[in-house]
């Protein structure tokens, strides 16, 4: 019993940093810094890719849905924290993207 | 529905009200296309901050205003402070959950906003300001009517 309900709090991460890593080979190695389960109804996301370069926010979030077809939409709807960018933007993060990289972080 | 007749409902429907409109006169006034304007980011801020009202005044709506104050304390001051992700778990964590639709839009604020950025003016795409903003109004207009 116990592990139905824990699967799905780790299962779902792992599967969309699968489908994010097919869509986008330049993704960081470290799933931790992609994607991980930040509480029971949040996953959080962050993609760093050069496949984002002079895309619109729009745009770039269908590339990301696009990777996670295969998953369900009950699946994604988890996802509450979708951030996008490519390495140059990565190199000036946004306060969002310091909640992400550091979860622990206080606040100011 | 919300409990509009509960006081502190009423006090962050107001508060999501006022700063939904402030947020749509500061994008009404920035600049057009695709300009970036620190007006665009105090849209941005604006804009989080209804949401984070908005979805306070929804989960305070489903208890007795006798413990308002203690929820107040103990959830908003406490576990959640400004964290929407947090709020979206205690709201889950008292049976209201938002539709897929609204998750979409949640996520799309969460993504660009934290109650921090108010320390950290930025120069702001228009296209995230709408974006944003957008996503507050719906949310805004859900939490409204949903029963």
């Amino acid at each position: 019993m116990a592990a139905a309900i824990i699967e799905p709090q780790t299962e779902v991460p792992k599967r969309i940093y699968a489908g994010l890593r097919s869509a986008f080979p330049d993704l960081d190695e470290a799933m931790e810094r992609v994607v991980y389960r930040y509480n029971r109804v949040s996953i959080r996301v962050r993609v760093v890719s050069e496949r984002f370069h002079e895309k619109s926010e729009t745009e770039r979030e269908r590339m990301v849905m696009d990777a996670l077809k295969v998953l369900s939409s009950e699946e994604i709807e988890d996802v509450t924290m979708l951030l996008m960018m490519t390495p140059e933007e990565a190199r000036k993060p946004s306060l969002v993207d310091l909640e992400f990289l550091d979860p622990s972080r206080p606040g100011l | 529905m919300l409990e509009l007749t509960y006081p502190q409902v009423l006090d962050f429907y107001r508060a999501a009200s006022g700063h939904l409109e402030a947020a749509k006169i500061l994008f009404l006034a920035a600049p057009e296309a695709s300009a970036t304007s620190y007006l665009n980011w105090e849209v941005v801020y604006l804009s989080g901050c209804s949401v984070e009202c908005v979805l306070r005044a929804w989960y305070l709506s489903g208890f007795s205003p006798r413990e308002h104050p203690r929820l107040v304390e103990e959830v908003f001051k406490g576990r959640v402070r400004h964290n929407l992700e947090d709020l979206k778990e205690a709201l889950a964590e008292s049976g209201r959950s938002l539709s897929p639709e609204q998750k979409a839009n949640l996520r799309h604020v969460r993504s660009r906003w934290s109650v921090e950025m108010r320390y950290a003016p930025r120069r702001t795409r228009r296209e995230i300001a709408e974006r944003v903003y957008i996503a507050s109004d719906k949310l805004f207009r859900y939490v409204g009517e949903v029963q």
